[in-house]
């Protein structure tokens, strides 16, 4: 049974499309990303779920029911805002029993259950403080405590994690991914960071200009990316302009490469490579069945555990990203030569 | 530190303006108020709570005030939600008409209402011609303080729209969101995001309707002379007439400055951080 599915669904404001033509299914209990570049169409999905719009087209159902005519207030949906949306006037504790108490709750139900809900993100002995008291993070825990306690059919969540600083990002992460897999609650989640939509998602769906471009698991979206704008928004990425020749041939420039064998029409499109997949090539060793490239280094940047290296290769610039365990990096404006094996090159479309 | 001399120097414009044009003349204001052919004595106070004309002055103004805040904020509040909610060009019109009433004199003010409302004003003729009022059955209302009422509200309003909108604009609505999100309905929405939010905005606009109708001075005199008892006008018919008693309209000024004072003091204390009572 589907928590959440959209049927057709679009969106206008005015003249232009938010959301064109948009099908979607969330499983029960599925943690599903909504990624994309600002102006995707994401938050505006999202919002036709929540019940804030209604769609011009189509159809939005929350656990197999038709939310036609329903609105927010009926929906019974959990959402989480960027900007945590606690209410200021209201104790912690308040907020959290804001939504039992619209519904008449009686105190002893409710009071052992916001208490639950604040131990479940950490904050039981803060009940009484005022959100104004707490961090960023803080509060957004609270505003999920607050959003799950009206048993949502779905979790919504907007951006919640964009006006944290990294470090608290990084972990309130694991803890929303935490509760989400213990309440097993049917879970939406709006980002424009695509890093954080695949480390946290059972799924992901990445939008462009009101439509879904592809949807797939992190590791099928990372690895085979359905066209040049997913290869191009997701991680890092060379992609080449060139001709699929058919057969596991790839024609970029002069040079014919050995790629990845994919069922893709003959004709123009690009050669993604991930900058991790490409390694040195001593310089005497043969090319065996890898491609080489020979190129300058231009480049040079620190990441820790990596060192990215920009490389000129007849006036293309293809990132290169070593383990920095690597004896002697190459030198800047070191001719050197890069190999890549046929399997780390994928045609893609174009769109 | 010398970082901290130039800030004094940069304050020093400020100060002086300040020195000159506002404590200089209060505190002269005072000293006259509190010395009788320079003897101390707070017989000039003393005589605004046993003579009626003063107590009755002060009633009046506080009266006065209180209603023009009070209709002043019931009005201006929808009316503001309007002007924001409003887009483009005609939100543009809306501003700029909602500024020129402050950009009039107060005696322009009082002279249109007389144009307008007066015995024979055209509102009032009009109204004969359709339905036999009596014109100065009619218009006598004008000249007493609910009449001011009235006329104040013409100034007032606009200050309340222009406070508010701007309260508007900064108005986190994903509260409200959240709100309906958790089942809220429009009673509770009023009661516990709305208003809580808003009531800073609403204190201090309706705290500035009060102090301005408190000090207000054009608008009364053109309408009705010196004939309603209020602050502002007893102190002119101190200072003016031929029964002159410049330390009683001293300190008259002094109670209507503290009153004035107290308001905007007051709004300071208690709604500046609202949730943490």
């Amino acid at each position: 049974m589907t928590g959440v599915e959209l049927r057709s669904v679009s969106k206008r404001f005015g003249k232009t499309y938010a959301v064109r033509n948009v099908s979607l299914s969330v499983g029960k209990g599925e943690f599903l990303s909504l990624v994309g570049p600002s102006g995707c169409g994401k938050t505006t999905t999202l919002r036709l779920v929540a019940g804030f719009l209604a769609p011009d087209e189509g159809e939005v159902l929350l656990n197999g029911e038709s939310m036609g005519g329903v609105g927010v207030r009926q929906r019974q949906v959990g959402i989480v805002f960027q900007n945590y949306a606690l209410f200021p006037n209201l104790t912690v504790f308040e907020n959290v029993a804001f939504g039992l108490r619209t519904r008449n709750t009686p105190e002893d139900i409710l009071r052992p259950k916001v208490e639950q809900l604040l131990s479940m993100v950490g904050l039981d002995r803060r009940a009484s403080a005022w959100p104004r008291e707490l961090s960023g993070g803080q509060q957004q825990r609270v505003a999920l405590a607050r959003a799950l306690a009206i048993t949502p059919k779905v979790l919504l969540l907007d951006e919640p994690l964009s006006a944290l600083d990294a470090k608290v990002r990084n972990s309130l992460r694991f803890e929303i991914k935490r509760i989400q897999r213990e309440s097993g609650i049917t879970t939406i989640y709006v980002t424009h960071d695509q890093e954080e939509a695949l480390s946290i998602s059972d799924r992901v769906a990445l939008m462009n200009e009101g439509r879904i471009e592809q949807t797939g698991s992190p590791r099928d979206i990372y690895l085979r990316p359905a066209n040049s704008f997913v290869a191009d928004f997701v991680g890092v990425n060379n992609l080449l302009e060139g001709e699929y020749l058919g057969d596991g041939r790839f024609r970029w420039r002069e040079r014919i490469l050995s790629v990845e064998n994919v069922p893709l029409p003959q004709g123009p499109c690009s050669l993604m490579i991930r900058p991790e997949r490409i390694s040195i090539a001593s310089r005497d060793s043969a090319s065996g069945d890898g491609n080489i490239l020979p190129g300058r280094v231009s480049g040079k940047v620190f990441l820790g555990p990596l060192l990215r290296l920009a490389v000129d290769v007849e006036g293309e610039q293809i990132l290169v990203d070593l383990l920095n365990t690597e004896i002697q990096p190459p030198a800047l404006d070191e001719e050197i030569r890069l190999r890549f094996s046929p399997d780390d090159g994928r045609p893609v479309a174009g769109r | 530190m010398e970082r901290r001399s130039g800030t004094w120097l940069l304050l020093l414009p400020l100060a002086a303006v300040l020195g000159l044009f506002l404590l200089w003349p209060l505190a002269l204001v005072l000293w006259e108020s509190l010395f009788i052919e320079g003897r101390f004595s707070l017989d000039n106070y003393l005589s605004l709570f046993v003579r009626k004309l003063y107590r009755e002055s002060l009633t009046t103004s506080l009266v006065l005030s209180a209603s023009t805040a009070v209709l002043g904020t019931a009005v201006g509040l929808p009316l503001s939600y309007f002007v924001h909610t409003t887009r483009g060009r005609a939100k543009n019109i809306l501003l700029a008409l909602t500024a020129v009433p402050l950009t009039l004199s107060g005696l322009v003010v009082g002279f249109a209402f007389i144009v307008l409302l007066g015995t024979s004003g055209f509102i009032t003729i009009i109204l004969r011609e359709l339905f036999g009022i009596n014109p100065l059955e009619f218009s006598a209302f004008l000249f007493t303080w609910r009449g001011l009422v009235i006329a104040y509200l013409y100034f007032l309003i606009p200050r309340m729209i222009l406070t508010m909108t701007a309260a508007w604009s900064n108005a986190n609505w994903s509260l409200v969101e959240a709100a309906v999100s958790l089942g809220a309905g429009p009673v509770t929405v009023l009661r516990k995001v709305l208003f809580p939010m808003l009531a800073p905005a609403i204190l201090a606009g309706s705290s500035l309707l009060f102090a301005v109708s408190m000090g207000a001075f054009g608008t009364a005199f053109a309408l009705t002379g010196t004939a309603v008892k209020i602050l502002p006008l007893v102190i002119y018919t101190h200072v003016s007439e031929l029964s002159a008693d410049i330390a009683k309209a001293d300190a008259l000024a002094i109670v209507l400055t503290l009153v004035t004072t107290g308001v905007i003091l007051a709004y300071e204390k208690f709604f500046t951080s609202p949730s943490s009572r």
